[in-house]
């Protein structure tokens, strides 16, 4: 579903991302753990053709992601590490845009749920700079499995997010890969990432420095594992 | 805690090193050594004027001081209270002082463009009334009053946002600002204007800049005596209202940001939903919609008193549509905030996104441009020639038009984040603003004063004739923006610089 190879970002001088190849299959899910600055979000963000690499391909349900820019972002659901949200317009306005943009009908049922689910129901007419930092973060997570797209991107979804959310988040993570769909979830929370993931890839500097089942970084020994790969 | 000079120093060096670009740099030099150029010229300008040009000019000093006092109010107004060199929050963490929120409001009156068109004007005004005498005394009195109404027009500011920052007090300044449209608006109707202009305080200062120039040491010692104690005063007053306005505890804003809003219906394609969203980031920001509404109001209220003729109308819209511009034209993909991630994930036509920026521009220029022609137009003397009525369309299409073009350009190339959350918020840096402002208003009030100039052939075709080749250029200019924002690799810098933080 996800096939990246020799992915390079270089902002100037400075290589964020240093080279590596990634691939998450229909129906998996994968962990992008490492510090800050590995290299998560800017990767993320070229996953989901918002920046284009400086170097590699990526392609998205078999659609090459420079080429095909809107084929790859019809397959994809991206919820940004930072906000993500229009300051000004409201969940559902939200919603309605991206609804008419990647052209769904009878969407309304799905919102209406996916705002139940993440305790934004109440809030779904509000505009989103009132919201708190956990908020945005829920929203930003219903805006990208909305469409039920084939390719989850979820950048620190868990961030300042309360429990309950937490749970909603795993929920759909878990859907999702049921559905077929491929989920990336990148995070700095290694144990939640061991939850909703079933591999683990670690950045460091740029560069994947590990790769294994999730279940291997939980746990003491998991921890002093992880520990050793991204100092 | 360092005093309020430090801080603003230390504030004043890191916005001078945040900003990155050195053609801003340059530009924000640049345009400070040819403002003293242009006030020296201004002032040396006296020589050269026929004496009667100079007379009339001479009558016409103490509504150009009034009028300089009215922009000193209503300029830091529009910016809630004074501009901020740096966004207050950016600044939570630090101590900073209330009177260095103040003291930098205060730097900052001179990188409003309407500012210093007025101050240049009061420079030349000093040049005609000390023609003949000593400059120095005139300037230093005309110097004092320009102090004096800046630092009391930001204390009158700063007092007006404290008061809105509750639901009475919005109530209390929204009807004494109603009480005073309605007074002025029946002074003009009575025919009063004039009386009420001769009884102006500002021919005190006129006659006090006069005496400076003539040797009348007493009377010119008094004014200025008067003026310096109002600086003084000002000063005061000033550093108390800004500190009690950021103080006090208020529910400005609160109400907006947490209540529900009227859910409203899909709209049938990308582009309508588009405009939809950014047209609700327009109006929902509380710095946007009070500017819009004092761009909208004020010059029309001006025009309207004036009784301008005709073709004084044709020049309007060059320097509205540049004050319209500078809402959110100037830096128009900071609607989408952060949100700009999540819509660059969408899967459309970047096109259509930067489509509805431009419609949602040119429809706020252009409305903004009509409401104070439609004000101007109603005490107009007589009825307008076809020439006339041909050149202020003209102007009002063509002044809209070089104001998006140019907006659009900035948007592109210059983005900045801003989140256009507080009443104080910017949608640019200040010295960014500066010379967007520049950019924008020198060819509309050319292309302003060319179409003027025009109704003096008297043929409704000649201003439409001259209006083509700079629709043409600027159609070019706005294709050259669209080809820019279609380069992937210049979105995602875009949409980086606006979802920054």
């Amino acid at each position: 579903m996800l096939v990246a190879e020799g992915l390079v970002v270089e902002f100037g001088a400075v290589r964020a991302v240093g080279g590596f190849d990634l691939s998450v299959a229909a129906g998996r899910s994968v962990a992008l753990v490492g510090r800050n600055g590995a290299g998560k979000s800017t990767t993320m963000r070229v996953l989901a053709g918002v920046l284009p690499p400086s170097g590699g391909s990526v392609s998205v349900a078999g659609h090459d992601v420079a080429q095909h820019p809107a084929r790859a972002r019809a397959a994809v659901g991206y919820c940004p590490d930072v906000g993500g949200l229009i300051p000004r317009a409201t969940p559902w306005e939200h919603l309605q845009l991206a609804a008419r943009l990647r052209g769904m009908t009878a969407w309304q049922a799905r919102a209406r749920t996916l705002l139940i689910d993440f305790d934004l129901e109440a809030a779904a007419d509000r505009v989103t700079s009132g919201f708190s930092h956990g908020m945005s973060r829920r929203l930003s997570v219903v805006l990208a499995v909305f469409h039920e797209p084939a390719l989850l991107l979820l950048d620190e979804p868990f961030d300042g997010v309360d429990p309950l959310g937490v749970d909603a988040t795993l929920a759909v993570v878990r859907e999702a890969r049921e559905r077929g769909s491929a989920v990336l979830v990148s995070t700095h929370l290694l144990e939640l990432a061991v939850l909703a993931c079933e591999q683990a890839v670690v950045l460091k500097g740029g560069r994947v420095v590990g790769a294994a089942p999730a279940a291997e970084l939980s746990g003491a020994d998991g921890r002093t594992r992880y520990r050793a790969l991204i100092t | 805690m360092t005093g309020a000079g430090q801080q603003l120093l230390a504030l004043l060096a890191l916005r001078w090193k945040m900003t990155r670009d050195s053609g801003v740099r340059v530009g924000l030099l640049a345009g400070t050594a040819f403002l003293l150029w242009l006030i020296g010229l201004a002032v040396g300008s006296a020589g050269s004027l026929d004496p009667v040009v100079r007379g009339t000019a001479v009558e016409l000093a103490p509504a150009s001081f009034l009028g300089f006092g009215l922009l000193a109010v209503v300029a830091p107004l529009t910016a809630g209270g004074g501009a901020e060199v740096v966004p207050s929050n950016q600044l939570v963490a630090y101590p900073l002082r209330p009177s260095t929120a103040f003291f930098g409001g205060l730097l900052l009156a001179p990188a409003n463009l309407v500012w210093v068109v007025q101050l240049v004007a009061l420079a030349a005004m000093t040049g005609y009334l000390t023609y003949g005498g000593a400059l120095l005394p005139g300037a230093v009195t005309a110097g004092a009053y320009v102090l004096a109404l800046t630092v009391l027009g930001q204390a009158t500011a700063w007092l007006i946002a404290g008061l809105r920052q509750t639901r009475r007090g919005r109530l209390a300044v929204a009807a004494a600002g109603a009480t005073l449209l309605v007074l002025c608006v029946a002074v003009v109707r009575a025919g009063e204007g004039g009386a009420a202009l001769d009884a102006s305080p500002t021919r005190t200062v006129v006659a006090g800049v006069v005496a400076g120039g003539e040797g009348e040491l007493t009377r010119w010692a008094l004014t200025t005596a008067v003026l310096l104690a109002l600086l003084g005063a000002g000063l005061a007053l000033g550093t108390r209202a800004c500190s009690w306005a950021l103080r006090r505890p208020g529910d400005a804003g609160t109400g907006r940001r947490t209540a529900p809003l009227r859910r409203r219906s899909a709209r049938r394609t990308p582009l309508g939903e588009l405009l939809a969203v950014d047209r609700a980031s327009v109006w929902r920001a509380p710095a946007l919609r009070r500017g819009g509404l004092v761009l909208a109001f004020l010059p029309g209220l001006v025009t309207v008193g004036s009784a301008a003729p005709w073709t004084s109308l044709v020049i309007l819209p060059g320097l509205v549509a540049a004050g319209a511009g500078l809402l959110f034209g100037v830096n128009a993909f900071c609607l989408d905030g952060s949100g700009a991630l999540w819509l660059a994930s969408l899967p459309h036509d970047p096109r259509v996104a930067l489509k509805a920026k431009l419609l949602v521009m040119t429809e706020t220029v252009f409305a903004t441009v009509v409401l104070v022609l439609v004000a101007g137009s109603m005490r107009s003397p007589g009825q307008p020639t076809a020439a006339e009525l041909a050149a202020i369309g003209a102007s009002a299409v063509t002044c809209t038009v070089v104001v998006v073009t140019v907006a659009l350009g900035l948007s592109v190339r210059r983005p900045h984040r801003a989140d256009l959350h507080g009443p104080r918020d910017a949608v640019a840096p200040p010295g960014a603003l500066a010379l967007a402002s520049l950019r924008m208003a020198a060819p509309a009030a050319c292309v302003g004063a060319l179409l003027s100039a025009s109704t003096v052939a008297g043929s409704w075709l000649l201003p439409l004739v001259l209006a083509t080749p700079v629709l043409l250029t600027c159609g070019l200019l706005l294709n050259r923006s669209a080809r820019r924002h279609a380069d992937p690799q210049l979105r995602s810098r875009i949409v980086q610089a606006v979802s920054a933080g």
